[in-house]
């Protein structure tokens, strides 16, 4: 228990918490991109971050995970997943986009099972160990405290996420097609546009974001199949504070909950699981579309 | 809209096991014969749970108990899912609540007779009820989706409290050894126990079953078949979903309490939010339109899963399939399925008997049917008209404005209806015509202008309110309770607004079937009261939505388009049927109409609007001389209206 930090303290926790919101945003804007087009509540999205995580812990032994070869462990881990998800966009999600909300959360909630079980029987429950490439390793001082290299990594990786994320979506055609998704799919299938390819497209790219933030958190080490379910509920908690279907309210809300979470372990050490939820309940009691939401639903 | 409309429907259907094995689908009749078997099922499950320490090994007892808790927890939940449709992802929050009250005080020994597990246990329901109470003004700030996602976040604080707060509630390693009294242990009374557990759960599902059947649940399913169409029956929907939500909590607690009764533990992980889910999956698997459904899928769930951990290291993938399957292809669940079967039992029987059950469908349209039958519509409407000048002002607004981003909508616009009128509100399209009914109606609050309802300010004031205040409306898309029969859209409509339908236990007033039957009848439908509203004709829906709106006992009737959509002949019906009605019930009519026909047949003034403002107002004649109306309005439209 820390009270009264000091100032180096809260520094530490701060560059630490932007390190957290850095992979939070990763896993939240492929969940908050897909919701916005296919309007459907991923509970596999975590699932599909986790399967990243486990595949790059397979592809880094024979690729090997040196300053050259740790993007190619992450790209490819990425695509892996994002096959996965085309798979179950095609086959799973598609027919349920016109069912009642309960068998949309069903069907993706038993995704969450389904890739658990998978994921156990092909890796086991156990974690696995950390493995930095060289050049990302050791840690960087700051007001006294180290905070691990990696951990600028993510940030950065995340923000290029953002910005590509941001270029692709305003600057071109599919992206304003993509756009044109969220605000009424309907509209858009009427002008001609194949929604079902664009829809697919969406969430391929939403997977391949979670595979590659899973792939990218085997740096920190894996405490194993769970990482699914937690990093889940923290997307949620993201892309409802930030507002359903906004991107700028991923990034902003990510930083908020990774704020949250590791400024929570210097004020109350004991609540910092609740600390985020109490996040959400206030931003939502007082604004119920969330920051950036535009619709209330 | 539309889509929305569309999964209404297809929800009304009669259990469709799969689209693709539609042919396999029995007869209505055959259904409806097996509801009496279902019936017996029911009680035949409840016997076998109530009896079975006197023929199950122990270790079976022990499951039938974990399926009774587990079970009131997913009714309670089905309370809210099938009963006014929210879905709730965090409903074993309330588990945790009840659970940890009976659990805490065990072990401290200042806590007096807080410590006492059975007296906590006593005190669940309060806890339960209290904590929805508290927690339903944060969650049902959401509607559908955003409930369901804050439920979520609401109940995974819960669970991050219970896990964080270890000196209270023990964390992940929980509180144990909580034994509530000598003769419910576990150990030496285990039969004791499961009666115990079997009579609450017993208590609580009738409890559960009678409020479901009371007027209150008339109201929430109403409310769960067309949220906007129940605001406008005069129900004030948040209360009843809070009634609700809290209801559910209450009977949530209780199987929490149980739960730490049986065990004799609790710990946080019992109460996170895949526990939540957990329950939400026995509804569906049980087949959450029934209402032992929640019990069966529990039963199931135990059971299965159970032998699924023993027999493979995959089971959460075994069992994520099923799930899988059940939500895509067998929505009505077990229930479902047991009834599926029973019907197909039915017509093989009555095949052996020689009878063929086969549906009757409502072909006819009343429509025609009303033609048909009564011929004094004809003589009616061919007598010559008189305008009626009206009473007092019932309804008057001023320089009504309401403007969306930067388009101006409705930009000053006054209108006064005088009692006992038909008041006209036609306009080009794009003229803010229905914007404005929607201020009118309490739907949109306006930007700036006042509205009076019987010399009352009403301005901004709910749509309910309003509808309590004498004002019925219907709308330009059917809006009506889809799976709901026609006789239920009329009579919840008259039961609400009174505040009937407040109540939680008991039958509706008597005498009200009738009245409401009598309405259907006088709109033509009274041979349609027993089909749901989503089989029939257009034409009939209309006339539907027309008997709805008057049955709120309505003084002043709002119509949007009451003829869009529907034919020629079936518009004439339409029309006389609401001139008729208005005469009889002495009612003001306001009304939005397109076709010029009507409104010059029937109107007694009409306001003209254009581009958001009144462009003229006055009677048939002077509207149709009216030169500006003539080329802003009249010019601008086809030949063919024009000329109408």
């Amino acid at each position: 228990m820390i009270v009264g930090a000091s100032a180096s303290q809260y520094v530490v926790q701060i560059v630490t918490g932007l390190g957290s919101a850095a992979v939070l945003f990763l896993i939240s804007s492929g969940l908050t991109l897909t919701f916005g087009a296919l309007r459907i509540v991923n509970f596999a999205h975590g699932s599909l971050y986790m399967l990243g995580a486990y595949l790059a812990v397979s592809l880094r032994e024979p690729i090997g995970f040196s300053n050259g070869t740790f993007w190619i462990v992450l790209i490819l881990a990425g695509l892996g997943v994002a096959l996965a998800g085309v798979v179950l966009e095609v086959f799973f999600f598609r027919p349920i986009y016109r069912r009642p909300l309960l068998t949309q959360l069903l069907v993706t909630f038993s995704f969450v099972l389904i890739l658990a079980g998978i994921v156990r029987s092909i890796w086991g429950a156990e974690g696995e160990s950390t493995s930095v490439p060289p050049f990302l390793g050791g840690g960087v001082k700051i007001a006294g405290g180290s905070i691990p290299t990696y951990q600028f990594f993510f940030m950065g990786l995340s923000v290029a996420v953002a910005v590509g994320l941001y270029l692709f979506l305003y600057r071109t055609g599919i992206g304003r097609m993509v756009r044109a998704a969220v605000s009424d799919p309907e509209l858009l299938g009427l002008s001609g546009v194949n929604v079902r390819i664009l829809f697919t497209g969406v969430f391929a790219v939403g997977a391949f974001l979670a595979g590659l933030a899973g792939a990218a958190v085997t740096m920190q080490g894996l405490s194993g199949p769970d990482i699914a379910v937690r990093a889940v509920i923290l997307a949620f908690v993201v892309i409802v504070i930030g507002g359903l279907g906004s991107l700028i309210g991923a990034f902003v809300a990510s930083i908020l909950v990774g704020l949250a979470q590791d400024l929570g372990i210097i004020w109350v050490p004991e609540a910092t699981l609740a600390i985020v939820f109490v996040v959400l309940v206030v931003v939502l009691a007082i604004r119920p579309q969330g920051l950036f939401g535009s619709r209330v639903a | 809209m539309t889509a929305i409309a569309q999964q209404l429907r297809s929800l009304s259907m009669l259990p469709a096991l799969s689209a693709g094995a539609r042919r396999l689908q029995a007869s209505r009749q055959a259904y409806t014969e097996a509801n009496r078997g279902l019936w017996i099922v029911g009680f035949g499950l409840i016997a076998l749970m109530g009896l079975m320490p006197f023929f199950a090994p122990s270790s079976h007892i022990l499951k039938g108990q974990q399926a009774l808790y587990f079970g009131l927890l997913a009714l309670s939940l089905n309370l809210l899912v099938n009963m006014i449709g929210l879905i709730s992802f965090g409903h074993a929050m309330f588990f945790g609540f009840g659970g940890y009250l009976v659990a805490v005080g065990f072990a401290k020994e200042a806590w007096g007779p807080f410590g006492d597990p059975l007296l906590m246990f006593a005190f669940t329901p309060l806890i339960g009820a209290v904590s929805a109470f508290v927690i339903g003004f944060v969650v049902l700030r959401g509607r559908e989706l955003y409930f369901g996602l804050l439920t979520l976040g609401m109940g995974q604080l819960i669970w991050a409290a219970a896990h964080g707060w270890q000196s209270l509630t023990g964390g992940t390693n929980g509180t144990t050894g909580v034994f509530a009294a000598d003769w419910l242990s576990p150990f030496e009374h285990a039969n004791n126990l499961y009666w115990f557990v079997f009579l609450c759960v017993l208590v609580c599902t009738a409890l559960i079953w009678v409020i479901m059947r009371s007027p209150f649940g008339d109201a929430c399913r109403a409310i769960r078949e067309n949220r906007r169409r129940a605001e406008f029956a005069g129900i004030w929907v948040k209360r009843y979903e809070m009634t609700a939500f809290v209801i559910a909590g209450t009977f949530g607690a209780v199987a929490g309490g149980l739960a730490v009764i049986s065990e004799t533990q609790i710990a946080s992980g019992q109460i996170d939010w895949q526990r939540s889910a957990f329950a939400l999956i026995m509804c569906l698997i049980g087949g959450y339109r029934y209402f032992l459904g929640p019990f069966a899928g529990a039963i199931f769930f135990i059971w299965v899963r159970d032998w699924l951990t023993k027999e493979t290291t995959l089971w959460d993938t075994v069992f994520g399939i099923i799930v899988l399957c059940v939500a895509l292809f067998f929505v009505a669940g077990l229930s479902g399925t047991i009834h599926w079967a029973l019907a197909w039992l039915v017509t093989g029987i009555k095949r052996l008997r020689g009878i063929r059950l086969v549906d009757e469908a409502p072909e006819l349209s009343a429509a025609e049917h009303e033609a048909v039958h009564l011929p004094s519509l004809a003589s009616e409407a061919a007598e010559p008209r008189e305008l009626r000048t009206g009473g007092e002002p019932v309804l008057v607004a001023r320089n009504l404005t309401k403007s969306f981003g930067g388009l101006v909508a409705v930009n000053g616009a006054s209108i006064e209806v005088r009692q006992g009128t038909m008041h006209a509100i036609i306009g080009p399209n794009g003229a803010g015509k229905t914007t404005f009914f929607n201020l009118l109606t309490g739907l949109y609050k306006p930007d700036s202008g006042t509205i009076h309802l019987e010399g009352a300010d009403v301005t901004g004031v709910a749509p309910w309110r309003l509808v309590k205040r004498g004002l019925g409306r219907s709308f330009q898309q059917t809006n009506l309770f889809w799976s709901l029969t026609a006789l239920d859209n009329v009579l919840i409509s008259e039961a609400a607004v009174d505040d009937q339908t407040l109540r939680i236990v008991g039958k509706h007033r008597p005498g009200l079937r009738e009245r409401s039957h009598q309405l259907l009848d006088r709109v033509g439908l009274g041979s349609f009261a027993g089909f749901s509203a989503s089989e029939l004709s257009h034409g009939d829906q209309r006339s539907l939505e027309i008997a709805s709106a008057i049955a709120v006992n309505s003084r002043i009737l709002l119509l949007d388009e009451p003829t869009a959509g529907i034919s020629p002949s079936e518009t004439r019906t339409a029309v006389e049927l609401i001139r008729r009605i208005a005469r009889e019930r002495d009612l003001t009519v306001v009304f939005v109409e397109h076709d010029m026909e009507v409104v010059f047949g029937i109107a007694d003034r009409i306001t003209v609007l254009a581009r958001g403002s009144v462009l003229a107002e006055g009677t048939p004649a002077e509207i149709r001389a009216n030169p500006e109306v003539q080329k802003a309005y009249l010019g601008e439209t086809t030949d063919e209206e024009a000329g109408a």
